[in-house]
């Protein structure tokens, strides 16, 4: 069984500042991780390997040249493949044209039996990059998997659904998006981590030219949204501050939910 | 990307839920957006309700008094259940029927998803979980916010069309309802979907636990976040929900430390967004994706016992103390005064 991973570079959203003037974001010293569901999706094609025989797990990530340290953390965690899609013209894509780029290279990958991607990315929340491969790649998908079970050529997955979850059969190749409910990521292995810097490592990195996605689909300019201005929301309230014991407050508390008519 | 006739899409589509007894609020709502933008343009606009599902032509009237002047639907036994191939086969369908100018689409699970293979397919924009929608010097603009609320992105989408956006439920106001308000009805044929013969089915199950509901509606709305401390206390904003018949959610770490186990009790960009008359927060730092989820409470009463806790420049009341001096005294004089 043939595994491909889609992971994204991320910075850690909790840690992200904002310039309150220029309304972007401050990248320096804001340390870059693997994109959480994208983890939980790694994780379950490591379980997989771990459980079946003949399992191949490769990792792809598009991004910039610095993704590199992700791709090395994903291969330490176990995969068998890493691949580092970077190149200038992809740059600026939006979500239409990431997953224009990204079918391209899982077509030149080839071989595949299941593609795992993150629900969403914690940067953009778009959850749009899974679903659009699949319709490019023309493969059924099962989005917000929480359980998963394989079963011959089929893949068994309970998916969630906004009012609850559903069970749902689909024979491979298929495309999988994973929730954090899914599983518990593990660490990357000391030895493995040694060996994902080492020359003997399964580690590519490809441009466009081992890919070769059309040049007039991709990129900021070839992507249908652009961004005009980006800017931080100014929502600031003039707060007053009630003081006093903590008796006089509740009874304050208990006044305010009087007059909202709310007790 | 390829320039196509712009000017032959025109009007609105607003894709929704349709619940067994009528449209899902959510899609009122987005009627309720669409009439807005309908009154910026200059041009005559139709606003068309694109529906789904089976046996639910009787139900469709609402759409129409909230805002609908066309209802495209395609009834079919085989969208009784929500599945993204079919769903997406019968959306792609009923927008190449209409050619809407601009689609909005609601972000819940189901619709996000079959909004992005759409998009896929038609080669076209698609802004996420949009937050404002807005006409500005004949450019359409669509909001959306980046990094868990902390910053927001002006999105175009110049040269291809439909423009897309999704829209969690409860950012926009439903139009009040005009049952004079009517329009005209089409119904299309569900085309044949890709792989009906190579995906099951095996079951669908219902998680409804009544917070998400409630969250939504409740006129009061309690949030709790990692300053609770444990789940042993917990129990407090549990005993206060119920004294004073509030809806209790909670933040993204208090859900991460399992004192609550419903994903759906998450307040925040990524989780339920609320509008009660009063929000009481309580140990909650303030980050920027959970304060995007209750913006629009009416009145919002902090506690925390950090005072540079951001929460307190998005309350309208603030109170620096630990909550554990607080909260059981309000429940016992609320406890009293209910006995009384």
């Amino acid at each position: 069984m043939k595994i491909i991973v889609c992971i994204k570079q991320v910075p850690d959203t909790n840690d992200v500042k904002i310039d309150p003037v220029t309304g972007t974001l401050i990248r320096q010293g804001v340390p870059s991780i693997i994109n959480p569901d994208d983890l939980n999706a790694l994780e379950q094609a490591l379980r997989l390997k771990d459980s079946h025989k003949d399992v191949h797990v490769t990792v792809l990530c598009m991004g910039p040249p610095q993704a590199d340290v992700a791709i090395r953390q994903a291969y330490a965690m176990g995969a068998d493949k890493a691949i580092l899609l970077s190149d200038r013209v992809f740059a600026g894509s939006d979500t239409w044209a990431t997953a224009t780029i990204l079918a391209a290279a899982i077509r030149r990958i080839g071989d595949f039996d299941i593609i795992f991607c993150g629900r969403q990315a914690i940067d953009g929340d778009t959850a749009q990059v899974g679903p659009e491969i699949a319709e490019f790649l023309d493969i059924p998908q099962i989005t917000y998997v929480r359980d998963l079970v394989i079963k011959g050529s089929t893949v068994r997955a309970e998916r969630m659904v906004e009012d609850g979850h559903m069970v749902i059969e689909a024979p491979m190749p298929v495309l999988l998006t994973a929730i954090k409910e899914l599983n518990k990521p593990r660490y990357p292995r000391m030895q493995l981590i040694y060996k994902a810097y080492s020359p003997e490592a399964d580690i590519v990195a490809w441009n466009n030219g081992d890919i070769d996605a059309d040049l007039t689909q991709i990129g900021v300019k070839n992507s249908p949204t652009n961004v005009k201005k980006s800017f931080v929301p100014v929502k600031e309230k003039h707060c007053i501050e009630l003081t006093g014991t903590s008796r006089a407050i509740a009874t304050g508390l208990v006044d305010e939910l009087k007059k909202l008519h709310i007790i | 990307m390829e320039i196509r006739d712009l000017s032959s899409y025109q009007g609105i589509l607003v894709f929704g839920k349709m619940l067994p007894g009528g449209p899902a609020e959510g899609f009122l709502e987005l009627l309720g957006e669409a009439s807005r933008l309908k009154a910026q343009m200059t041009a005559p606009v139709r606003i068309t309700a694109a529906c789904l599902g089976s046996s639910m032509e009787a139900y469709l009237a609402p759409l129409f008094h909230h805002g609908a002047d066309h209802v495209c639907y395609i009834d079919d036994s085989r969208l009784a259940t929500y599945q993204p191939h079919r769903y997406t086969e019968g959306l792609f369908a009923i927008i190449q029927q209409v050619k809407p100018d601009i689609v909005l689409a609601c972000a819940s699970y189901e619709g996000g998803e079959v909004a992005s293979a759409v998009a896929a397919r038609l080669k076209t924009g698609l802004a996420a979980h949009s937050v404002s929608l807005k006409f500005v010097d004949g450019e359409f603009i669509q909001v959306v916010p980046a990094f868990a609320g902390k910053i927001y992105g002006d999105i175009l989408c110049p040269d291809t069309r439909p423009r897309m956006s999704t829209i969690k439920e409860g950012m926009f106001q439903k139009l009040p309802k005009d049952i004079t308000h009517t329009g005209t009805m089409e119904r299309i044929k569900l085309p044949p979907c890709g792989f009906d013969e190579r995906i099951e089915l095996l079951s669908v199950e219902d998680e409804v636990q009544g917070t998400e509901k409630s969250l939504t509606e409740a006129d009061f709305v309690i949030g709790g976040g990692l300053g609770i401390g444990g789940s042993d206390k917990w129990r407090f904003l549990e005993q206060l929900a119920e004294v004073t018949g509030a809806a209790l959610g909670c933040t993204r770490p208090a859900l991460d430390q399992h004192w609550v186990h419903n994903e759906k009790s998450m307040i925040g960009t990524s989780g339920v967004i609320v509008k009660p008359k009063l929000y009481l927060s309580v140990g909650i730092s303030g980050a920027a994706h959970h304060v995007c989820g209750v913006n629009d409470a009416e009145v919002t009463i902090a506690i925390n016992n950090d005072p540079n806790a951001t929460i307190f420049s998005h309350a309208d009341f603030g109170i620096c103390e630990d909550w554990e001096k607080i909260i059981p005294l309000l429940i016992d004089k609320i406890s009293m005064r209910k006995e009384g």
